[in-house]
């Protein structure tokens, strides 16, 4: 690089704005990325050499657009970060069933799939439904999935560690940001079962007000 | 649904600023490896502050509800924002030393410590940026004494000869001449030593 030259350059530029143009905090973004408008170039020029600390920043931020800097945090950091923004994961169970013969198909929750043996709380416990089940001190979450009818229908229940039911638990059913329905447990800890279309499904589970996190059940024809 | 996103879009964007959570996790998760890049980018922060300022950011990101995130107008990437607020963090933190600390490479080593997967970081353009040779000049020239700055800027900027400068600065016509091209000589000298 001649230094003459860009001191030229710069004088050049200089000439034809003057001083007294004042620079946004839009234009310092703009200019490190080399998308800054011609006439806000010249006098951005003729603002670095006028204010060098500033000229030192832009320095820095024109290098971290040009090389990109990316480096994968720990995990530890990355869930610290997420616990002190309380965005901590709340996802009680992933469910993935895919239809295959008039059957369900277990392919993601077998390790919350309950064998009948262990199924406390039931409507109907024959083959043709399916529970899984979610701790949450001091709850356990049941979500039976029935599959004799096509659709399949989708019921919960509640109960607390020490077999009691609980009324008033909230299922609220939607996808992505779509409410589809809310159902509730009675006081014998379950709710009304509703007919599931093939899709995806967010179910929040709440509480005496209090969210207890969120069931993904994914249902695949 | 977020899952989807692989970049910060405005829709993500105005997501997190309705304060959705899912979208304020992922938002998280696709901004995370630039801001830990760009704090990476200076030298002597241990672990504890490189942590600390990692997650500082991420709270006045969205304190005040929201205000920063309000505050990118989207004429810009989102990412030269975030690296500015980094800078802006690290240069709080550091106080006038993070000039001298930043390092000045073109690439960047993978030094992840978990293994949770990293790219490499490489120059998007390796033809000389005249953008930041003008900086890297004004830098320069904040380096020099003030009357070879002052001279500088009569006959570069202001457009003056140097025997009118002479006459301004009642110097000898000589001495403004060597002082000049004594400046230039400097900044000449430091670029070359700045440069591999």
């Amino acid at each position: 690089m001649n230094i003459e030259t860009i001191l030229n350059r710069i004088r050049q530029n200089s000439a034809q704005t003057g001083k007294g143009n004042e620079i946004t905090e839009s234009d310092i973004l703009k200019f490190a990325e080399d998308r800054l408008e011609h006439h806000r170039v010249s006098i951005m020029n003729r603002y670095l050499v006028d204010h060098p600390e500033i000229a030192e920043e832009i320095q820095i931020l024109r290098r971290m657009v040009l090389t990109k800097p990316e480096m994968t945090p720990t995990a530890h950091l990355h869930t610290k970060v997420l616990d002190t923004l309380g965005l901590s994961s709340s996802g009680l169970m992933d469910i993935v069933l895919k239809k295959v013969g008039g059957m369900l198909k277990i392919i993601k929750g077998q390790d919350h799939a309950v064998t009948l043996s262990t199924q406390l709380v039931t409507r109907s416990g024959g083959d043709d439904e399916l529970i899984f089940q979610s701790e949450k001190s001091p709850y356990f979450i049941l979500c039976h999935i029935e599959h004799r009818d096509e659709p399949p229908s989708l019921y919960f229940s509640l109960k607390t560690k020490d077999n009691a039911h609980v009324n008033n638990g909230r299922f609220r059913v939607r996808k992505g940001e779509r409410h589809i329905f809310e159902i509730v447990t009675d006081k014998m800890g379950i709710t009304t079962p509703q007919s599931v279309e093939d899709g995806n499904y967010e179910i929040d589970v709440e509480v005496n007000k209090e969210k207890l996190g969120t069931i993904n059940l994914s249902i695949q024809g | 649904m977020y899952s989807q996103i692989d970049k910060i879009t405005p829709y993500l964007l105005k997501k997190v600023i309705q304060q959705d959570s899912l979208a304020m996790r992922r938002f998280v998760e696709i901004s995370e490896r630039i801001i830990y890049g760009a704090i990476h980018q200076f030298n002597g922060l241990d672990q504890h502050e490189i942590a600390d300022l990692f997650q500082t950011i991420y709270l006045k990101l969205f304190e005040d509800d929201m205000r920063r995130m309000k505050l990118w107008k989207g004429d810009s990437e989102f990412s030269t924002y975030l690296y500015r607020i980094v800078l802006n963090l690290v240069k709080d933190y550091l106080g006038s030393a993070y000039y001298q600390k930043f390092t000045r490479t073109d690439t960047m080593q993978d030094d992840r410590e978990d293994g949770r997967g990293s790219n490499q970081a490489v120059a998007d353009n390796p033809e000389p940026d005249f953008i930041l040779e003008t900086i890297e000049v004004a830098v320069l020239i904040s380096q020099l004494r003030d009357v070879e700055k002052t001279i500088i800027h009569y006959y570069y900027f202001d457009g003056y000869k140097e025997r009118e400068i002479a006459k301004m600065l009642d110097f000898p016509l000589n001495t403004v001449s060597s002082i000049k091209n004594r400046a230039l000589k400097k900044m000449r000298t430091h670029l070359e030593k700045d440069r591999p």
